[in-house]
């Protein structure tokens, strides 16, 4: 894939903005459960979505429980109409957009609490990248970040990327639980050509991954670690169906690619 | 504190990942095996036994991947490739040597009239599909789901997608699915240059599967038919299964046959053979590599194969074979576990029924490794001439009482 945003073919630039969305909803739902600023914004009901014509929407919403985000065509437990939509005219100015780059972005409201929804979103979009560039974040919070940012992308590129089809066709199925240490686990499911996120089961798995601790969790889900690296030094393990986890490495390097795409060429890329 | 056996090794390694990609590439990889469980460089090897970095000894079971078939540092093919390599390894020509391994080997493998040389498996194999193709005037290759091919772009795992086009005239089918062949012949009637097939199917993570008696006749047919090649891939199963090319032993009639591995008992060498009918694609093409004709490598190849003739050949891995195939099974069942060795005696693999998943086969091969045994818990398994009715016993004794710790939820 080529690594900036004006090369990319039209179908990769709808990954990428599917991508942006999804990693975007998550990591702003799940900053609220850690961000004692950001909880005050999300005490009261809103409901926000984010959109980019013919791709699923996203949305971020404060109903009953906490915060919680919904991506790539899963329905909100609430089917009302969004407070507030943030309308991307293309998926070009929704991954510049949620990149932090200049684009084009429409605020459309609907209802009685979109200027919450907006300001939870301003406030929520700004948390997390904070909280993960902070020295003084926990190892735990930065893990548990990280793994939902990693696993939306992870699903959002093996459910909308076509050059995914054979990777994943090459792995058998089955349920994998990411274990990122202190507690922090997620679980997918792999079937056919589609993964989607599920709940941690208790017993059952057809392979676990799972990391030392949260540091070497960070050091592989941050990028700066290789996960064949991580393996060799055993700072991961990979137990049960090894070739349904290699799986989602080779869908995790191409979700990586997507995420390092750069919306400007900058003088000296390459060296 | 408990003192960590690999310690050396695990730190060349973390020097190693900082100037090697993943630290150690490929099939090679810690993360193929059990990290932490299994050592990641070897130092020294002798019979069946390994050596590694931090002074651990191992009875070995992957043979380097099937490349000892005579066992390391046999002393007649060092000998051999070692006076010839003293001599003159890698000259601007090839030694007369090449034209004696040539003759031994189209002697040798039935049905072949002419070889030629080179280095890895992959080598053979991609000059085969090549062949095929330039014989045939037609693209199509046929495999099986899950085989090994080798690591060219044509065939590897490498899914990327910017390398997708160099795979697009591969198809695969189910191994033994005959409608499931024929299928694809009639898919692709007209364009099918050649089957390609492994003797026996050795998929990694899964048992392995015989051939079905009607297998070869059909691919035979097939090919036939459709005046398509089939190339029989012996490179892993190469004189663990008949002397004369597993081919062979399950009546199948190649057009083309890849060896390496066993063949010059981990010198570094690989061949491909053919019949009259490719010989004209092969003599227009150009095939070359600096080092494919060095002639070390073939005086240890034509050593390995009057070693594996005097040592006992096929039938001595294949009774070997048979009792680690049993011991293994035996001490399984006493303990109450379905474990089932899969594939040809001399190339077992041992896999669990109740899990596919291979947790089983991981907690089995760790514990063994912990005992001082290499037996892979992904990849199918060789024996070698090297080992001995005492290995085996061994083997299955250290066998049993893994079974019994797992049993009792220790191991
Ligand atoms: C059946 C088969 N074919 C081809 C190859 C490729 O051989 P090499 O690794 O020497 O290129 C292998 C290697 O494991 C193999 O087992």
């Amino acid at each position: 894939m080529r690594p900036f945003l004006d090369d990319l073919s039209a179908v990769e630039l709808r990954v990428l903005a599917r991508i942006r969305l999804a990693v975007t909803a998550r990591l702003a739902a799940a900053a609220a459960a850690h961000d004692p600023g950001l909880a005050e914004h999300g005490s009261r009901p809103f409901r926000l979505a984010l959109r980019v014509p013919g791709l699923p929407r996203a949305f971020v919403a404060k109903t009953e429980g906490p915060v919680t985000a919904w991506a790539g065509g899963e329905t909100p437990v609430q089917r009302l109409p969004p407070d507030l939509t943030l309308f991307f005219p293309s998926s070009r100015d929704c991954a510049r957009v949620l990149d932090g780059s200049a684009g084009r972005v429409f605020p459309i409201p609907g209802g009685w609490g979109a200027a919450r929804a907006l300001r939870y979103f301003r406030a929520a979009a700004a948390s997390a990248p904070r909280m993960l560039r902070s020295p003084d974040t926990p190892a735990v919070l930065r893990a548990a970040l990280l793994l939902e940012a990693a696993m939306s992308a992870l699903v959002e590129t093996a459910n909308a990327d076509p050059a995914m089809a054979p990777r994943l066709a090459h792995a058998p199925d089955g349920l994998v639980v990411v274990d990122a240490g202190g507690g922090v686990r997620r679980a997918l499911r792999k079937e056919g050509g589609r993964l989607r996120s599920v709940r941690v089961p208790e017993d059952g798995q057809d392979a676990v991954l799972a990391f030392r601790d949260p540091e070497s969790a960070v050091a592989v889900l941050a990028g700066k670690k290789s996960a064949v690296t991580a393996l060799g030094a055993c700072e991961a393990s990979i137990r049960g169906l090894v070739p349904l986890v290699q799986g989602l490495f080779a869908v995790l390097d191409r979700a990586s690619r997507y995420l390092a795409v750069k919306a400007e060429k900058e003088a000296g890329h390459g060296r | 504190m408990a003192v960590d056996r690999f310690a050396r090794s695990k730190a060349v390694f973390e020097r190693a990942a900082r100037v090697i990609p993943g630290g150690i590439y490929g099939t090679k990889s810690p993360g193929f095996l059990i990290p932490g469980k299994f050592p990641y460089y070897l130092e020294s090897a002798s019979g069946a036994r390994l050596v590694d970095a931090d002074g651990n000894t191992f009875l070995d079971y992957l043979c380097g991947f099937g490349s000892q078939i005579v066992g390391y540092g046999n002393p007649a093919v060092e000998k051999a490739g070692s006076e010839r390599s003293a001599r003159g390894d890698l000259l601007n020509q090839p030694s007369p040597l090449m034209a004696d391994l040539a003759e031994r080997l189209v002697s040798r493998i039935r049905g072949m009239a002419w070889t030629v040389f080179a280095k890895n498996g992959t080598d053979a194999t991609t000059l085969a599909v090549s062949l095929a193709r330039v014989a045939t005037g037609k693209r199509v290759v046929i495999a099986a789901e899950g085989a090994y091919h080798g690591a060219a772009n044509w065939c590897s795992s490498n899914l990327f997608p910017e390398l997708s086009q160099d795979r697009e005239d591969l198809v695969h089918f189910r191994y033994n699915d005959l409608e499931g062949l024929e299928a694809l012949f009639r898919r692709h009637r007209g364009r099918v240059a050649c089957v390609i097939l492994t003797p026996h199917h050795h998929p990694a993570f899964r048992p392995q599967v015989l051939p079905d008696p009607e297998l070869y006749p059909a691919v035979r047919r097939l090919c036939e038919a459709e005046d398509a090649l089939f190339v029989m891939d012996d490179i892993r199963d190469g004189f663990r299964l008949h002397p004369e090319g597993s081919h062979v032993r399950f009546g199948a009639e190649p057009d083309m046959v890849c060896v390496a591995k066993a063949l010059a008992n981990g010198w570094p060498l690989a061949a491909l053979l053919g019949t009259e009918r490719v010989r004209h694609a092969a003599d227009s093409f150009f095939i070359t590599g600096t080092y494919w004709m060095s002639g070390a490598p073939m005086a240890a190849a034509l050593a390995c194969l009057d070693e594996m003739d005097r040592m006992g050949g096929v039938d001595r891995m294949e009774t070997l074979g048979t009792s680690l195939r049993e011991g293994l099974e035996a001490a399984g069942r006493e303990a109450g576990f379905e474990a089932r060795v899969s594939g040809p005696a001399a190339i077992p693999y041992l896999t669990f029924d109740e899990d596919p998943n291979l947790y089983l086969n991981q907690r089995f091969c760790g514990a063994m490794a912990d005992r001082g045994f290499f037996l892979h818990p992904h990849h199918n398994w060789f024996v070698s001439l090297a080992h001995t009715e005492a290995d085996i016993e061994s083997t299955v004794e250290a066998a049993r009482e893994v079974f019994a710790e797992m049993k009792a939820g220790r191991a």
